[in-house]
């Protein structure tokens, strides 16, 4: 039965790393192997935890972890997270028994990326928590580690600027949604920090392709420009709205005071 | 963070009681001693017969002395005479003969005495299983107390595991105080023995069924138990759903009460919830004993400065200058921790944490503190832009320790944008330029304020006069009415007090 499982985690695995992996045939491996699984003794519930048992449990642990990164190439969400919280399982609760895995700070660091990425801070700090400390200075893991950092601190050009360099292909699907929030993040702050940037400075801020890109942010946003700087003036018209909102409260304040002291004398 | 905590639990609670022996005018011998325990169980007794809890719980309050101060010598006699026989009577016995007594020289002969004694009266003494499961109780925290001998923690492990079989047997309501206080030793004695992780099952069983049997003070035991189960293990997915789903008894001890703070805070406290984290940790502190409890209090005030430094809060000088040494030694890295965050300087933060990281880890508050870099990186900020009108950027990021003056730029603009700094970017020239903090007055802000304290004097012109109006009798009838309703409520906030302070007296040994 072991074997059977291992032939076809062995498929699997080869399908995914080829250079353009079937993902509809990874997914009927997938689906085949997690039948075999549950035909295996050592998987059962309240099984004894014999030699033949862990090494069975390995085995279901390694086809998780592939059926994980078959996920992220199918950039499948709800898969994604399904797949960690059962990997989680033979990381945590069987910590005692099985060897650890060479490829658990990839899977936790991935799973602190897509925390990140969803911007679910607190379960991210949750979860890191649950991060044993000889992990935490896996490649993996202190990626995700310095980007929450960066993040918090608002270094998001040094994001932006870094993104191109992953520690591993599989973390290039939550780096791009991550830039798309840092690239807005920075629009927001540029706005209310410069009072003029020339367009080259913004292109490169905001990690943008070409200049035209910074026109159309512009003409989003509201910003002015002219020639080759762009001003953060958009608020012009704005502030004078607010002006003309205060003077009609402070008006009706002063004409509620002057009623209510004519009532009093 | 493990180790520091089981220390909370029994530290103070040895480190007290040689204190208030000294406090009191004689020490107990071992006759006074087994004269109590003796006292104690024909209390129990007749509590029971007469369903008398304030006699069971006065007994408990008791406790600690004599835990303290009995034999094993001694109980083991006690338990041979008194308890029904059962497994946990067995298992008791054998781990009691398993301790060493300790070396007094009428130890041998009290112990003869009690043979002797407890030879003519034990056919005459029909024990009640209270009594019984009393005795074995106290086995229990003895066996606890010498963990420190070899296989000591695996003994304390079997004796609590067969007091817990035996008590999930009888279902007598008059057990429950005592079953409670079973629950805490059996928790900490799997604690103390490493075998923790597997008795998670066991204690939701006793959850489950504490509740339907309306067991308030085994709910809460059992429920502090497994929330501290899942933080030991850091599981805190698992103690946030479980206190979502579990809610904490009303009727309980204070001391319950205060560990359980003690306990949300830390799940508040790792889910960005500073806040609320604080606020639990402020009424635990309250809730906890004032004297002794020194381990629970000083990780309850650890917790709360570090708690305090993340809400942007500076805590007060005062927090720090404790009577206690052991709890001010326990607090000064966090006060230069304190010192750093408050005026935010970044080369004393990151020296701080890397010299008392040992500490910092042994109270599981490392991955909070180092949450602390971004406030001590906004601070040290502010500061830079209150003293110069225009910095350049590399020295910004010299300031605080950034990688780069890009960095620093960008660190820069997102606190521009949330409100920490006023000052503007100029890119060109490399600089911040504070912008000067303009005319207040000039403002929507001084009227605004005028406008409420207006409008709090002219409301209560008006309700004056709306008053004076209807002076009539219904009013009259209304006051009379409200007047009843607040002498109720006065009543039962003394009420309250007074259980209160019942409640204070109760169960000091826990901690």
């Amino acid at each position: 039965m072991t074997t059977n499982v291992r032939t076809g985690l062995a498929d699997l695995r080869k399908e995914l790393e080829s250079p353009k992996p079937d993902l509809e045939r990874c997914k009927k491996l997938l689906v085949q192997l997690k039948i075999a699984l549950t035909q295996l003794a050592g998987l059962q519930p309240a099984a004894e935890l014999t030699a033949d048992a862990v090494s069975e449990l390995e085995l279901a642990r390694d086809v998780y972890e592939t059926a994980v990164h078959l996920s992220i190439l199918d950039e499948d969400i709800p898969s994604f997270e399904r797949h960690v919280s059962l990997v989680k399982t033979y990381y945590f609760d069987y910590a005692s028994v099985l060897r650890p895995s060479p490829r658990a700070g990839h899977l936790l660091g991935l799973n602190l990326m897509r925390l990140i990425a969803q911007n679910r801070i607190a379960e991210f700090h949750t979860e890191l928590e649950l991060v044993p400390t000889e992990l935490r200075t896996d490649s993996h893991v202190a990626y995700a580690l310095r980007l929450e950092q960066q993040l918090t601190d608002g270094a998001y050009a040094t994001i932006l600027s870094n993104a191109a360099v992953v520690p591993d292909a599989s973390f290039r699907f939550f780096m791009d949604t991550l830039c798309v929030t840092a690239r807005k993040e920075t629009a927001d702050c540029a706005e209310r920090a410069y009072e003029v940037l020339d367009k080259a400075t913004l292109v490169r801020l905001l990690a943008l392709k070409d200049p035209e890109e910074v026109d159309t942010l512009a003409m989003e946003r509201g910003w002015v420009v002219s020639g080759d700087t762009v001003r953060f003036g958009g608020d012009d018209a704005g502030e004078a709205a607010v002006d003309l909102e205060l003077s009609m409260d402070l008006i009706k304040r002063n004409m509620e005071y002057a009623k209510e002291l004519e009532r009093i004398v | 963070m493990v180790a520091a905590d089981v220390e909370m639990s029994d530290t103070p609670a040895k480190a007290v009681a040689p204190a208030a022996e000294k406090a009191s005018a004689a020490p107990p011998t071992a006759e006074s001693i087994l004269a109590e325990v003796k006292r104690n169980v024909a209390t129990i007794d007749k509590a029971v017969s007469a369903k008398d809890m304030r006699l069971l719980s006065r007994v408990l309050r008791g406790t600690t002395r004599v835990r303290h101060g009995v034999a094993p010598a001694v109980l083991a006699s006690l338990v041979r005479s008194h308890v029904m026989d059962s497994d946990a009577k067995k298992e008791a016995l054998a781990a009691l003969t398993a301790l060493p007594s300790p070396a007094s020289t009428s130890d041998a002969d009290v112990g003869m005495d009690v043979g002797a004694d407890v030879g003519t009266d034990a056919p005459s003494s029909p024990c009640t299983p209270e009594s019984g499961a009393y005795l074995l109780l106290l086995a229990v925290m003895l066996t606890v107390d010498h963990r420190k001998n070899a296989g000591g923690s695996a003994l304390a492990v079997r004796v609590a595991d067969a007091l817990v079989a035996h008590l999930s047997q009888l279902n007598r309501r008059t057990l429950d105080a005592l079953s409670a206080r079973a629950f805490f030793f059996y928790a900490r004695a799997h604690e103390l023995a490493g075998s923790h992780a597997a008795i998670r099952p066991q204690l939701l069983v006793a959850y489950r069924s504490a509740t339907l049997r309306r067991d308030v003070a085994t709910q809460a035991t059992v429920l502090n138990a497994l929330l501290r189960n899942y933080i030991s293990f850091r599981l805190y997915d698992q103690a946030d759903k479980l206190l979502s789903r579990a809610p904490f008894p009303e009727t309980r001890s204070n001391n319950q009460l205060a560990r359980h703070l003690f306990y949300v805070a830390r799940v508040k406290a790792v889910q960005l919830d500073y806040s609320e984290a604080l606020t639990c940790l402020q009424q635990a502190a309250r809730k906890a004993p004032q004297k002794g409890a020194l381990g629970f209090r000083t990780h309850v005030a650890v917790m709360a400065v570090v708690v305090q430094l993340l809400t942007g809060d500076i805590p007060d000088r005062s927090t720090f200058r404790v009577q206690e040494a052991p709890m001010r030694e326990a607090l000064a890295p966090y006060l230069r921790l304190t010192a750093a965050v408050r005026v935010g300087d970044m080369s004393a933060f990151v020296d701080t944490v890397e010299q008392c990281g040992a500490s910092f880890d042994a109270d599981g508050t490392r991955s909070l503190i180092g949450r602390l870099r971004h406030n001590v990186l906004k601070t040290g900020l502010r500061k830079l832009s209150a003293s110069y009108s225009r910095i350049s950027l590399a020295d910004v990021a010299e300031r605080l320790l950034l990688p780069s003056a890009a960095e620093a730029e960008a660190v820069v603009a997102k606190a521009i944008r949330d409100g920490v700094t006023e000052a503007t970017i100029d890119h060109e020239g490399g600089w911040m330029r504070s912008t000067d903090v303009g005319d207040v007055y000039g403002g929507p802000e001084p009227s605004d304020a005028y406008h409420t304290r207006v409008t709090f004097c002219l409301n209560i012109y008006n309700e004056a006069v709306r008053a004076l109006r209807f002076a009539d009798g219904a009013a009259e009838e209304e006051s009379v009415e409200a007047l009843r309703a607040r002498l109720k409520e006065e009543q039962e906030l003394a009420q309250a007090i007074a259980d209160g302070e019942v409640d204070d007296e109760d169960d000091g040994d826990d901690y």
